[in-house]
């Protein structure tokens, strides 16, 4: 199925990049974890090799026959955050892991995957122009009944990617810039009442967020540290594995959550800004690919990608630099965690699949 | 094809309805910027503010362990190790690694071997943040350090550490003097000038420990090491300061000589005080009942304390320089010099005793009911005469008796390296116009010519005076640390002659060596030289025998004295509480002491202790620590 003709328009810029921010990754879990023994390294690099051929698989078949695929993935995925949900024992607060063996599973991942699928299908199918209400609730259903399963499971963190989504696709679909304010305001007005639906510990964080200093020790220890580190930095660095803050367990979740702070500790402003412009030009060659994609689907699948890599970037970068509270999202192909590593080579690799099959012109 | 030809131009069209690109360019520019405030940030806190979070993550990473300096030894005067330290263990608590303090403690509390309660009130009472630990045992076996070394994972916050802790081998032998350790006061900490010493400190508190604490807490060191964020020790750095050890501090006592001495006391109550009359030296000192300062060194054990405080005994007390006890014929010698001295008599005046006799409108008795008859001084010493010295107290007049009583050291601190101290009490009219605004009676200076009335005297004035005595009048500095010799004052050859002192010393040598009262501490070839004295506690006593009154009033027994008569190397005073005569209670105390002073010992005790033999000891194996 694979044409040549598409072959030249193989998009080694989004290669290469996804690459280079995996090698990042890998380099800076390495520094975090090697004091400990490097067992997460060599499993982190397993999980590379699984991803990558997943990836070469989904670029090999038409995106469309994987759509097509959206439903079944959809109801499958939704099934395993059942499964999981009532079986799991709770890993750190959160009942969210599928165990395979000594490999465990996020299911929480593959569903954003197959919701981003379920939404680029479900706009596709519509064939008129602008939203109904009755689809602007359809739509929302798609997206929350995961966000309801991976809620229960206590794993606030894994849902934060859903809201950007669904904006991003109501607002490509062309909902009227006036209408979309109204939800906007709605939506701001909305945060306080969320507070109080917090659980205690998140209702803690925020609370640390707003002020560190209130309990240095406790719950403000990782925006802290995480400051401490990233300053500490400076321009090149502390070289690398020479930074403490991660290596001394100063920094809790160093290797997940927090592997930034560990690159910008070792390797100083210059790596900061070097993994930034990698995410800026992982970004922009998704949205490339999505403005030249021949048809809606391939649009769309290309922006729900970006939503979801996007937004879990820009989430994780603010909890690293103290801009916003601690919320358990990772950074996408650099964090440990082999469910989300895959999950994004996938998407990733829908991507490329679409900037191939795309129009000529 | 055509469909799709169809299809290309409806996407277009959905396409241009939509704004799609319009609006991926509105989506894109928003990522964009939040992107770049981002890299801003960045700059603001790695390049901006680069050096503030460098030291803060310095400040992280690097401790400063203070390593306490191991206390120096006491040692008696042949170099044996009376005080020193030992290893002991610790159990730490971090709290906020402890998810349910609580829990953990009452699963601790069996192993530390410590009530539950006091162990949630050490938790309750230390001032620290959450995440340094508290010590909740403090001095636990190795069988319990081992178990909970074993367990380590099961009991997150709680560690093992060593220490070290001072160390009586002796346990309650000459507690009194040697004082003991504990946790420095606020006020100490406050008062001291050098800053040197920090909370939680262990520090002298009484006696030596106290007196000598500057020379044997040594300096504290410091390491310097990097932690990881639970404060465990990854990496050692160079640049500390290692402790510098305290010294050891070398006492004037023998140690064989105090374990005869308290071997002989018994379980009587009392006091003893042996000291060199020439040096000053304190011999052997005790004080009965006595503690074991070790249960002070070990974290305060509330029971222990309460038991010490609330004994009717009072054992903390130290009998020997603290407590002033009423001299009773013992004061004798003292009248007798005086006497002497302002020539109201000479060795052979004579002086009529009928049992009793009217002094100043009152009758005073004799504790011989049918009279000495006629009696001059040695006898009168011999046999202990009341109506000799009431005689010459009324012709001598209180201002004399307390002048020459002020002369041999009495009613005034002796200035011991040891604090507190009793001055005791010399009465005069003075004293007594301030106290109740009353003037003297001329028969008080009666009563206070046999040692009784308003004087009070403590055992380690009461040996200084027989030193004196023993000495022809040389006043010395009684002390317990090696080489502190003092003289205090002047010479007294003018004030009190030979002559007089002579007297009474030929008189002392007769109450041990010629049918007196304090024959049970005479020693074969050495002429011990004593006086006895019954210090009354009740009025009646003396028409009663011993076994008729309650032990509680009954009279304290008293023996003074020095030996050997001519040449005098020790001077002795012994106090026995409700002892009863001093000659059965107390002489027997000192034959036994003065017997192995001069009978096992082999070499003359030395005057000043080479500084070579105090460095020697600081080397021995037993003051390792």
């Amino acid at each position: 199925m694979l044409e040549k003709r598409l072959n030249p328009r193989f998009d080694w810029t989004l290669m290469l990049s996804t690459l280079l921010a995996t090698g990042l990754g890998l380099l800076m879990l390495y520094s975090a974890t090697h004091l400990q023994g490097g067992a997460l390294f060599w499993r982190q690099l397993a999980w590379l090799g699984v991803g990558l051929t997943a990836m070469l698989v989904v670029v090999m078949v038409d995106y469309r026959f994987w759509a097509s695929l959206a439903l079944p993935a959809y109801i499958g995925c939704c099934l395993l955050l059942v499964y999981v949900l009532v079986t799991a024992r709770a890993i750190s607060g959160a009942r969210s892991w599928l165990e395979l063996g000594a490999f465990n599973f996020q299911p929480a991942e593959m569903a954003k995957l197959a919701t981003v699928l379920m939404l680029a299908r479900y706009v596709e199918e519509k064939k008129g122009f602008g939203l109904s209400g009755m689809s602007l609730l359809t739509l929302a259903g798609i997206t929350g009944i995961p966000v309801m399963l991976i809620l229960a499971q206590n794993d606030l963190g894994s849902t934060l990617a859903f809201a950007p989504l669904l904006f991003v696709v109501i607002v490509l679909s062309g909902i009227r810039w006036k209408a979309l304010m109204v939800m906007g305001l709605v939506g701001i007005l909305m945060i306080p009442a969320t507070f109080f639906l917090l659980k205690p510990y998140q209702q803690e964080r925020v609370r640390t967020f707003m002020d560190p200093m209130s309990d240095p020790q406790g719950a403000g220890w990782q925006v802290l540290q995480s400051r401490i580190a990233v300053g500490s930095g400076g321009l090149w660095g502390k070289g690398l594995f020479g930074g403490w803050q991660g290596q001394l367990s100063f920094l809790p979740e160093s290797h997940t959550d927090f592997i930034l702070s560990v690159l910008a500790e070792e390797l100083g402003f210059a790596g900061a800004a070097c993994a930034l412009i990698v995410y800026f030009v992982i970004l922009s060659r998704i949205v490339a690919a999505a403005r030249s994609a021949r048809d809606r689907l391939g649009a769309y699948i290309a922006m729900g990608v970006a939503a979801i890599i996007g937004s879990q970037v820009l989430i994780n970068i603010g909890v690293i630099l103290g801009l916003m509270p601690t919320t358990g999202i990772t950074l996408p192909l650099m964090s440990y965690g082999g469910s989300s590593l895959v999950s994004t080579l996938i998407a990733l690799g829908l991507v490329l699949n679409v900037r191939m099959r795309c129009l000529v012109n | 094809m055509k469909t799709d030809f169809r299809h290309r131009i409806e996407y277009k069209e959905y396409m241009e309805t939509t704004q799609f690109s319009a609006r991926i360019t509105v989506l894109a520019a928003f990522w964009a910027v939040i992107l770049c405030s981002y890299l801003f940030m960045f700059y603001y806190l790695q390049i901006v503010r680069g050096a503030h979070f460098a030291e803060l993550a310095e400040a992280n990473r690097i401790r400063r362990v203070s390593v306490p300096a191991p206390r120096g030894p006491i040692l008696d005067r042949n170099g044996l190790v009376i005080a020193r330290n030992r290893p002991a263990f610790e159990v730490l608590l971090t709290r906020e690694k402890v998810r349910d303090v609580e829990s953990m403690l009452r699963n601790l509390a069996p192993v530390i071997g410590v009530p539950e309660a006091e162990l949630k009130e050490r938790i309750a009472r230390s001032t620290t943040p959450a995440y340094e630990p508290v010590v909740i045992g403090s001095d636990v076996s190795l069988a319990a350090a081992s178990f909970i070394e074993s367990r380590r994972a099961d009991l997150p916050g709680i560690a093992i550490r060593m220490s070290v802790k001072r160390f009586y081998p002796e346990a309650t032998l000459g507690s009194h003097f040697l004082g003991h350790v504990g946790e420095i006061t606020r006020r100490m900490l406050e008062q001291q000038k050098e800053g040197e010493l920090r909370q939680g400190d262990i520090v002298g508190r009484s006696g030596l420990e106290k007196t000598y604490g500057a020379d044997l807490q040594g300096r504290r060191g410091e390491r310097q090491v990097v932690v990881n964020s639970g404060g465990r020790v990854m990496e050692e750095l160079a640049g500390g300061v290692p402790p510098v050890p305290g010294a050891a501090v070398q006492l004037t006592i023998d140690l064989n000589l105090q374990r005869e001495l308290e071997a002989a006391f018994e379980n009587r109550v009392g006091a003893a005080v042996f000291i060199d009359p020439r040096t000053g030296a304190i011999l052997a000192m005790t004080s009965r009942p006595g503690f074991d300062p070790n249960f002070f060194a070990r974290r305060f054990n509330r029971m222990v304390w309460k038991g010490l405080v609330d004994d009717p005994l009072d054992p903390m007390q130290n009998r020997a320089v603290q407590s002033a006890y009423s001299p009773g014929s013992t004061f004798k010698p003292v009248m007798a010099a005086a006497a002497l001295e302002e020539g109201i008599v000479t060795e052979s005046t004579v002086f009529n005793c009928a049992g009793a006799g009217s002094f100043h409108g009152r009758v005073f008795r004799c504790h011989e009911r049918g009279g000495h008859g006629p009696i001059r001084m040695k006898e009168a010493i011999k046999k202990s005469c009341n109506i000799y010295f009431y005689n010459v107290g009324s012709r001598l007049g209180i201002d004399s008796i307390a002048r020459y009583a002020r002369h041999m050291g009495l009613g005034q601190t002796t200035g011991i390296d040891i604090e507190p101290e009793s001055p005791g009490l010399i009465p005069s009219p003075e004293w007594k116009l301030s106290l109740n605004g009353e003037r003297w009676y001329p028969s008080e200076t009666i009563s206070v010519s046999i040692g009784q009335g308003p004087l009070s005297i403590t055992p380690l004035q009461m040996a200084m005076v027989q030193g004196f005595i023993a000495t022809n009048g040389l006043r010395v500095k009684p002390h317990l640390r090696a080489g502190a010799e003092a003289l205090t004052g002047d010479q007294s050859y003018e004030v009190i002659s030979r002559r007089s002192l002579q007297v009474i010393r030929e008189a002392e040598w007769a109450v041990v060596n010629d049918h007196g009262t304090g024959w049970r501490a005479a020693i074969e070839g050495k002429d011990v030289c004593g006086k006895t004295g019954t210090a009354q506690v009740y009025a009646g006593s003396a028409d009663l025998e011993d076994d008729e009154i309650p032990e509680a009033m009954r009279d304290h027994a008293w023996f003074v004295g020095f030996a050997p008569r001519d040449d005098a190397r020790i001077a002795f005073a012994i106090i026995v509480e409700h002892g009863g005569h001093g000659g059965e209670a107390a002489a027997p105390i000192a034959q036994r002491v003065l017997d192995k002073f001069f009978g096992t010992k082999k070499k003359e005790p030395q005057e000043e202790v080479p500084e070579g033999q105090v460095a020697h000891a600081r080397e021995a194996p037993e003051s390792a620590f």
